[in-house]
Order: C-alpha cells, then sequence, then structure tokens
C-alpha cells in the first residue's frame, strides 16, 4: 500500500509553504503576489508598489504632510527589494542610501501601494501607504 | 485507455507544462531553463521513468534557493507536482491511483490556497482590483485579441495615458479617474470577483472528494478556458490542466481528460509564442 505521505506530501508542503508566506506578508511587508502563497491577483501587483521619500516642509516629522515637498527617490536595487518586501529594515537601508546621497533627517521612507475604489459609476486610481520607516536626524539646511 | 497509458500521457501532459515554463521564463537564469527543458524532454520521452521528474525537480528547487521571493507561483505548484510524480512513479494499478490522487490533492490545495488569499483582500472583495484590470487591459486583453471586444481598446489606450500620468505624479497623494471600458464594469469586475471565489472553492471540493468523476475534468476544462480568455497566464492554465490531466487517469469518461490535454497544449504552445 503506497504511503500516504507520498500522496498528501506535495499538498501538505506547498499549503506550509503558503502558511509562511502569509506570515511574511503581514510581517514583512511581502507582496501576496510572490513567495509561493497563490496570492495572484488577490492586491495589487508588487510593481505597482513605489517608495517615496517624504521631506517634511519645515524639518518637523511630526508636522509632515504629503503638501509640501516630496519627492520619489529610487536608490535603485534597495528601492527595488523594498517594493518586493516592504519590511522595516529594507526601508531603513534605503534611508542609508539616501542619507549617503546627502540627505539628511528627519524624513520618512514609505511603500505605498496603488489601490483603487468605485464610487457614484467612477474608478478612482490612487495609492495607500503599506509601510513606513521614520528617521530621525538633523535637519538639512 | 488503460491505466497506465492515460497516465503516460497526463506525465507527458506535465512534460509539456515544463517545457512552456522553461521556454518563456526569460527571467531565469539560461542553465536552469536548459535543466529544465532536458528534464521536460525526458518526461516527454520516457514518462515510466523517475529521471525526468527527478532531474525537474532539483532543477526547480535550485531556482527556489537561488530567488525564492522572485519566482511565479506556477514555479512552487510546478515543483511540488514533479516532486509529487518522483514519489509516486511505478507500475501498476495502486501507483497509478497514488499519482492521481497526489494530483488531485495538489490541484485541491492550489484552489483552496489561493480562495483564501483572496478572502482576506478587501479590495479583491470589493471588486475594485478586478475592475481597475478591466480598464487598463489586465482582464480582457486574449479577448481583444480575438477581435470580440473591439470597443474596449480606446478605453484602455486612454487610461494608459492617465496611468503613465499617475505613475509620474509627485505625491502619493495624486488620484486620476480611469475611463470604464465598457457600461457596468464594476459591477462585473464584482460578480467576476465572487465567481471567482465559487469557482476556486468548487473546484478546491471536486478535487478533494471526487477527482475521477467527469464534474470534475469538465470544471477544470471551464474554468482555465476561462482563464485563458480573460488573462495571458499560460504556463499556469498548462499546469492546472496537466495536474487535472493526471487527476482523471483511470476515469472511465476519457473526454475531460482529452479536453484537459487539449487545453494544456494550446497553452503550453502560446506561453512560448506569446
Amino acid at each position: 500500500m503506497t504511503e500516504r505521505w507520498r500522496v498528501w506530501g506535495p499538498a501538505v508542503v506547498l499549503a506550509a509553504v503558503a502558511v509562511v508566506q502569509r506570515a511574511r506578508v503581514d510581517l514583512q511587508g511581502l507582496s501576496a503576489w510572490k513567495g509561493g502563497g497563490m496570492g495572484m491577483y488577490s492586491e495589487f501587483h508588487w510593481r505597482e508598489r513605489e517608495v517615496w521619500l517624504h521631506v517634511p516642509d519645515d524639518g518637523r516629522a511630526d508636522e509632515a504632510s504629503f503638501v509640501g515637498e516630496a519627492a520619489m527617490v529610487s536608490i535603485e536595487a534597495r528601492a527595488f527589494e523594498c517594493m518586493l518586501r516592504a519590511s522595516d529594515d529594507c526601508l531603513r537601508d534605503v534611508a542609508v542610501e539616501v542619507q549617503v546621497d546627502g540627505v539628511h533627517g528627519p524624513f520618512a521612507v514609505e511603500v505605498w501601494s496603488w489601490d483603487s475604489s468605485s464610487a457614484q459609476g467612477q474608478l478612482r486610481l490612487q495609492r495607500r501607504r503599506v509601510r513606513a520607516a521614520p528617521i530621525e536626524g538633523e535637519p538639512g539646511e | 485507455m488503460s491505466t497506465g497509458r492515460a497516465t503516460s500521457t497526463a506525465t507527458r501532459a506535465l512534460g509539456v507544462a515544463l517545457l512552456a515554463y522553461a521556454a518563456s521564463s526569460h527571467a531565469q537564469l539560461v542553465a536552469i531553463r536548459l535543466l529544465l527543458g532536458v528534464a521536460a524532454v525526458m518526461l516527454l520521452v520516457f514518462p515510466e521513468r523517475r529521471g525526468g521528474a527527478t532531474l525537474a525537480t532539483v532543477g526547480l528547487l535550485v531556482a527556489m534557493g537561488l530567488a525564492f521571493d522572485l519566482l511565479p507561483n506556477h514555479h512552487f505548484v510546478l515543483a511540488a507536482a514533479y516532486g509529487g510524480l518522483a514519489l509516486n512513479l511505478g507500475e501498476g494499478a495502486e501507483a497509478a491511483n497514488a499519482r492521481a490522487r497526489m494530483a488531485a490533492l495538489l490541484l485541491a490545495a492550489v484552489m483552496a490556497l489561493a480562495l483564501i488569499q483572496k478572502l482576506l483582500s478587501p479590495s479583491y472583495l470589493r471588486g475594485d482590483y478586478f475592475a481597475y484590470l478591466f480598464a487598463t487591459g489586465g482582464l480582457g486583453g486574449p479577448l481583444e485579441t480575438l477581435g470580440w471586444v473591439p470597443q474596449w481598446s480606446q478605453a484602455w489606450a486612454d487610461n494608459a495615458v492617465k496611468v503613465a500620468e499617475f505613475a509620474a505624479a509627485d505625491s502619493p497623494a495624486s488620484t486620476v479617474e480611469l475611463i470604464a471600458p465598457f457600461a457596468g464594469t464594476h459591477v462585473a469586475a464584482r460578480t467576476l470577483a465572487v465567481f471567482v471565489l465559487f469557482a476556486e472553492w468548487w473546484l478546491a471540493c471536486v478535487f478533494a472528494r471526487a477527482h475521477r468523476h467527469r464534474v470534475a475534468g469538465w470544471s477544470l476544462a471551464v474554468f482555465v478556458l476561462g482563464l485563458m480568455l480573460l488573462r495571458e497566464e499560460y504556463v499556469f492554465a498548462s499546469t492546472l490542466c496537466a495536474l487535472g490531466a493526471v487527476a482523471q487517469s483511470g476515469c472511465e469518461r476519457a473526454a475531460p481528460r482529452r479536453a484537459l490535454m487539449a487545453l494544456g497544449i494550446t497553452s503550453a504552445a502560446l506561453a512560448v509564442i506569446a
């Protein structure tokens, strides 16, 4: 008689991978599309995420708003990683790259995902913040 | 068709899916693609032997070790499928039954996991994500290629401009209104989103409990056909068809299995050409 594990094993292993993937989605900001969890089409694609550097106008993070200075900074490989895995560590790595580039705190490195909403027959494309890592430091000149 | 011959044919279908994956995964290392291609040929030529399935499993696992988070979901399904095939190759009805049951449980797991992920997503449940895909050509591309919905093209072109403006915005607070390609886009999107949930639930149940019933085979064939018409997910479609064909080995009626094999070969060819 065929051992049961040979028949059930592949499905159980796939399910275990999916459980781990889901935990990583919730804890590490991994895109639901990746990691083997079968989350494709459940949300916007990871390539529709963006890394934003938010530098408040007056240098005080507690009054940060998006009405003032904000610039999308593409720090190549690090930002690309943060689109896929929006973890705090990844965002801090981007912040280090940004500071090396000459931008000093306080500022916030944030990952935003494209999102959509429908109201009164209108389809709106917008963004929602996935994760943010505020960086302390001396205001720049 | 005897059980043995049906299984060999279905195993070859897995080889076709792997060949399509190897040929179309341009982001993969060339060495990995070659390895998977060799494994696929072995499966096609010697479906009863363990070598092809083992080599495929090894190749897929190596690729996982190199770039786990960048791999598409069908990579994981293929790895589980070939691992299961390698574990259950053998002569006789018992081995054939084990292979079919393994494939059925794997299919059921894929559908159940996909269902759960969607149930955890508010934007999916509202239908907003599918509405966005309909508005931008993410859903319906093959229909437009077939010339069935020519009137959607203009909306997609107009929305592409709006999306480009949105992407280039200097603030994450910016928004843009997209044009609906047809009347009732959001209603259709929400209806489709709910229907997909039902379809995945149904397929999970039917393959877990009655994988050799013709209803299981036909249900999967309809699901895959719908997937192919809405979205160019040809490798995934080919993988589902191959698993379904293995799961249906030993089914009294050969028609559903043959339909799955035909769909699988078609989608594999499209994966390479498209």
